[in-house]
């Protein structure tokens, strides 16, 4: 007798009186067919048995999509033609909307040049290029944080974005208050860079951004935790980095300012403007004492915040608070004339009426044609939010932009480029695309699709399930080692 | 499916060998059972491919196939298919004493087969009942030739201690021609 013998006979008389019901199998194939997993079951097998009919419909659907990638293209481009174009008129949008999630990232479909940019309340931040036809949406997935800053080089063609440390939080077991401030420089057309302020390892805030006139150089504020006291209460320092962009389009980090108040724009011939420098020490690049008195350096009195320069620099404005009494607060814009190397402290306040309902003004740039401004209005349960030019003479303000807000959120203008607010033009806007089945998303998804994002990521997917799967199986052996699997 | 009366006949002539080899997998009756059944709902959806047609198969092969895959793919899941406790263990198991009473093989080589790790088992069976080769068990098994090897040999040495009324030459086959064919599959 062979082993196999031994074994048949030893299951034949261990199965006697066992059988197998064929019509119970077939019962059971026809319910699973009927169901939706037994359908699609089917179908992959039968398609997988058609391996090569299946493999070249795949190939033809594929050859088709790039064949007409060209038509589908125009298609998806509005009737002014891609941003940048030298014949696309360039001016600010008269309407704005919250771009959908589908909207493209602005590093697979670059635009020549941005004219607004929007933020939405998720800390999702957009572009909108400067003929305001085509939206783009920024990869702010990179900084592992939402968009607290979304800022416009004054050409349209670098946009800085970043998160403060506050939002990421410090690590956990950390005694630190604040994670690292991370910022994003993109070029429009070129790839992003990320660059991490400078701090003590304690994380820092950023305060405010503000370009120099060339767009190669960009001044932040921001706090830097330089010592932890006991119970929770640090030491924070104000410091003023500059950032320049390099020949091989790399951005090297410099100090200017230590100690310094946060309130900065600049002028427009790059110099870097300093709201209430105060009186404590601080170091301009070439590590000299930065004097208020010092060329090149202005001193705005009064208001500390945001604040901005007409275009001759001998102005500036700034929305303040001009009583702190409760209620209500009265809110003013304040414009401060210059007088020598200083703005004078004689203050001319541009009426806002209360009836207006004002909570929130954000001065974005002061050209030619005024001051523009982003008003927003609480009006019966809703937000109203306008992109409006004001006279610097007596206050008077022109709505140019109302933000469309929708039932899923809404996308406030934060940054418009120099260069599109002081055409003074104002041009239809294009309505970002409602449906996701729509050309330019189909060819977005057949991007991403082709680009092997969603291969990588799926693959990325399944090996870390395999990774930890293994790992499961072996503790598992591992403790059941020894045994018996069946004791 | 087309022809619902060949496969009834199918599995009025070829089910009791995918009940025994059902058995030898798993050890247990009823989950042999229900491991034959499922690869009977499973060849159901394949069935038409596999009678008819040029590229026409061998419905058993398929069948058995499946229940390898099935029986193995579970045995992975839960590392080891634990059915029901044993009272004794390998080490105090004693051996039958009356080797000629055919009903106390049977119970002593289903101990024996118990006994055995579900690696060991599954090598033996796969390699001495489905006669598939070392490279043919090591894929079923995801695991190397040399595993299937020593698995091989140290299953052959326990079964010789578990059930020493075994035929010594039953317990020493002759190793099937891996080399020269290696894809064969045996058909009982």
């Amino acid at each position: 007798m062979t082993l196999h013998d031994a074994l048949d006979a030893a299951a034949e008389q261990a199965m006697t009186g066992r059988r197998l019901d064929a019509t119970v199998a077939l019962a059971r194939a026809r319910r699973e067919r009927r169901t939706p997993a037994g359908l699609l079951r089917a179908v992959a097998g039968a398609t997988l048995r058609r391996g090569p009919a299946a493999l070249a419909a795949a190939a033809a659907v594929l050859l088709l999509v790039f064949l007409s990638w060209p038509a589908l293209g125009r298609q998806g481009e509005s009737g002014g033609g891609p941003a940048g174009r030298p014949n696309a008129p360039v001016g600010i949008p008269d309407r704005l909307w919250k771009p959908p999630p589908w909207t493209p990232l602005v590093t697979d479909r670059p635009i020549a040049a941005a004219g607004v940019a929007l933020l939405d309340e998720s800390g999702n931040g957009y572009l909108v290029s400067a003929d305001g036809r085509d939206y783009r949406r920024l990869p702010v997935g990179l900084s592992r944080l939402s968009a607290r800053f979304v800022v416009l080089s004054p050409d349209g063609r670098r946009v800085v974005w970043g998160g403060e440390g506050r939002l990421d939080g410090p690590a956990t077991g950390s005694s630190a208050p604040y994670g690292p401030s991370v910022l994003h420089l993109l070029r429009l057309g070129g790839p992003a860079r990320e660059i991490r302020l400078p701090d003590a390892g304690l994380g820092s805030e950023i305060a405010q951004l503000a370009w120099a006139g060339d767009g190669r150089t960009l001044y932040v504020t921001g706090s830097v935790v330089t010592s932890l006291v006991g119970n929770g209460a640090f030491k924070i320092d104000r410091r003023i980095w500059r950032l320049t962009e390099t020949a091989d389009r790399t951005w090297t980090v410099t100090e200017v300012c230590r100690s310094c108040e946060t309130g900065i724009t600049t002028r427009a011939d790059g110099v870097l403007v300093q709201a209430d420098p105060g009186t404590v020490p601080r170091l301009d690049p070439a590590g000299t004492t930065w004097r208020t008195d010092a060329p090149g350096v202005w001193t705005v009195p009064g208001p500390s915040g945001q604040f901005l320069l007409e275009p001759g620099g001998r102005r500036a404005v700034a929305w303040a608070n001009e009583s702190n009494n409760w209620p209500p607060p009265t809110w003013m814009l304040a414009v401060f004339t210059g007088r020598g190397s200083d703005l004078a402290p004689g203050v001319k306040r541009l009426a806002l009426a209360s009836s207006d309902g004002i909570p929130d003004v954000r001065l974005l740039t002061w050209t030619d044609q005024g001051i523009l401004a982003v008003f927003t209005r609480s009006a019966s349960y809703r937000v109203e939010t306008t992109l409006e030019w004001a006279s610097p003479q007596d206050g008077a303000r022109r709505v140019i932009t109302r933000v469309t807000t929708t039932g899923d959120g809404w996308a406030l203008p934060v940054s418009v480029s120099a260069r599109v607010a002081s055409s003074g033009v104002v041009v239809a806007g294009g309505r970002p695309s409602t449906s996701p089945w729509t050309p330019d998303a189909l060819r977005y998804l057949v991007f991403t699709t082709t680009s092997g994002r969603i291969v990588l990521g799926g693959a990325a997917m399944l090996s870390t399930v395999a990774v930890l799967r293994t790992g499961i199986r072996r503790r598992k052996a591992t403790v059941r080692r020894g045994q018996s699997p069946r004791s | 499916m087309r022809d619902e009366a060949a496969f009834t006949a199918f599995v009025a002539a070829r089910g009791p060998a995918l009940l025994r080899l059902g058995w030898l997998l798993t050890a247990d009756a009823d989950a042999a059972q229900d491991l034959a059944q499922e690869a009977l709902t499973r060849l159901v959806r394949h069935w038409d491919r596999l009678t008819a047609g040029s590229q026409q198969g061998n419905p058993e092969a398929y069948a058995r196939a499946t229940m390898r895959s099935i029986w193995i793919d579970s045995w992975r899941r839960r590392h080891g298919w634990v059915l029901e406790p044993l009272a004794t263990t390998a080490d105090d198991a004693s051996p039958v004493t009356d080797p000629q009473d055919a009903s106390s093989d049977r119970l002593d080589l289903d101990r024996a087969l118990r006994l055995l790790a579900p690696r060991q088992r599954a090598v033996l069976v796969l390699r001495f009942y489905e006669d598939l080769t070392e490279q043919q068990t090591a894929r079923a098994l995801r695991i190397s030739t040399s595993t299937v090897k020593s698995q091989a040999r140290d299953g052959l040495a326990r079964l010789r201690t578990l059930a020493p009324w075994l035929d010594p030459a039953c317990l020493d086959p002759a190793t099937p021609d891996d080399e020269t064919d290696p894809e064969r599959e045996v058909v009982r």
